[in-house]
């Protein structure tokens, strides 16, 4: 593997340290790792499935910028399956369920999505409208609507080949309703990919995620991503 | 329904980690399914590369059309390679494409469907009317082939004695079908030559 320097690499570069830039004095912080292996099959001419399954293990957090507890220790597991029917050229609709356990207990959510992918001649950006259900006991309902916007822009040539590395920035707006309340999140996520085939890609980057960013006393989370994602002939 | 895993921390500390048996409905779903054996797939890449890694015949012809910036492609199939310089000129975009000896092989122009010749658009759009009910144009490249030095008049708008072609790109759809992407191929009239469906590459990464 190699990464060609360029332009669009220095902006790699940019991010990551505009990212630990925002690493100043915020009123709550946490840190992580998520790590995800994503499964790919097409069922039929239309219908595809997505299985994910991801691991959360949390990392040191603090206060404004001092951090309180350094502990390292595994917080939870997800499994989902989706299944999604293709709609158009480059839009799918459809839906899936999510069982998390971990250390707080088990939950269960319901998700309903629509994906379209827009091609542009240097790059890709994909949109996700969702929105999800999740149900644990003896906890209150959280209902969620979420907007996602990933760019995958290619570091070397038009389009990313296999044996090359991209470029891929996402930004997610959350917004989550429990009990009466009202609870916005934001997501912004930069990885570098690198892709072994069409059908097999392999990222790494930061998660950064700011709740209630309206608000004087935020709370950011930075997790270290890694995402692969490998999808069946069929 | 569950299947309890236990994990050892290097401390001593156990974690009991409960994950359900979607291992039985994944197995189905990627393993039991029937699916079709692929023949192999098509190879080709492309990467950008500096003016060392262009033929100099390929570089002297560029460097007599143009004094826009221009960027370099080297695109590699199972037995060929061939380059391509892309640039602006004149408010447009051009591409050059040579084969791997630096030979000219065509230059591509993009342009608007509605800019086309009366005569040539009713032609393509008859054609595309009489298979579809629906279809909409992304992108329209006008494709030149012929004496290079006929080629470099290009450069001043005149394309007399050279072979054109129109390159199309669109979506298009039968009523009650869904729609698909196609690349259509037209004469300098309007006549159908060829087309090919598109497949686009995999996007799940940027879908999940």
């Amino acid at each position: 593997m190699r990464i060609i320097w360029s332009s669009k690499s220095c902006w790699v570069l940019g991010l990551l340290v505009l990212s630990s830039g925002i690493l100043r004095a915020q009123s709550r912080f946490q840190t992580g790792f998520l790590g995800s292996m994503n499964l790919n099959r097409k069922l039929t001419k239309d219908l595809e499935a997505n299985f994910k399954w991801e691991h959360r293990v949390m990392g040191p957090r603090g206060t404004e910028g001092i951090v309180r507890d350094e502990n390292v220790f595994y917080d939870l597991s997800d499994a989902s399956l989706l299944v999604l029917k293709k709609t158009g050229v480059s839009a799918k609709f459809g839906g899936g369920y999510l069982w998390r356990a971990g250390v707080d207990g088990h939950m269960h959510r319901l998700i309903q999505q629509y994906i379209w992918v827009q091609r542009f001649s240097a790059f890709r950006l994909a949109w996700r409208l969702s929105s999800d259900q999740s149900f644990a006991r003896e906890e209150e309902a959280v209902y969620r609507l979420r907007l996602r916007a990933v760019a995958e822009i290619p570091l070397n040539g038009q389009v990313a080949d296999p044996g090359e590395w991209y470029l891929k920035l996402g930004s997610e707006y959350l917004s989550a309703w429990s009990a009466g309340t009202h609870q916005p999140e934001l997501r912004l996520v930069p990885l570098m990919g690198y892709e072994f085939s069409d059908r097999n890609k392999l990222e790494v980057g930061l998660d950064y995620r700011i709740r209630n960013p309206h608000l004087s006393r935020r709370a950011s989370q930075y997790w270290l991503n890694v995402n692969w994602f490998y999808k069946w002939k069929g | 329904m569950s299947s309890e895993y236990i994990i050892q921390f290097q401390s001593g500390a156990v974690q009991r980690v409960f994950l359900p048996s979607l291992w039985l409905l994944l197995s189905f779903i990627f393993f039991g399914l029937p699916h079709r054996v692929q023949a192999q797939e098509k190879f080709e890449m492309e990467q950008r590369v500096g003016r060392d890694k262009v033929p100099e015949t390929a570089l002297s012809f560029v460097d007599s059309f143009t004094k826009s910036k221009v960027k370099w492609y080297e695109e590699t199939g199972i037995s060929s390679k061939s380059y391509e310089a892309k640039f602006k000129l004149n408010g447009k975009r051009f591409s050059v494409e040579f084969d791997s000896a630096g030979s000219l092989e065509d230059i591509e122009v993009l342009m608007r469907f509605r800019d086309l010749e009366t005569n040539v658009k009713r032609s393509i759009s008859a054609h595309l009317d009489s298979v579809y009910d629906r279809t909409r144009i992304y992108k329209l490249q006008t494709q030149y082939a012929g004496d290079v030095l006929k080629m470099m008049k290009l450069r001043i708008g005149i394309s007399e004695g050279l072979n054109v072609k129109y390159e199309i790109e669109l979506r298009a759809n039968i009523k009650g079908a869904r729609p698909e992407l196609y690349e259509y191929t037209f004469d300098q009239q309007g006549k159908y030559l060829f087309h090919k469906t598109i497949i686009l590459r995999n996007a799940d990464h940027l879908e999940f």
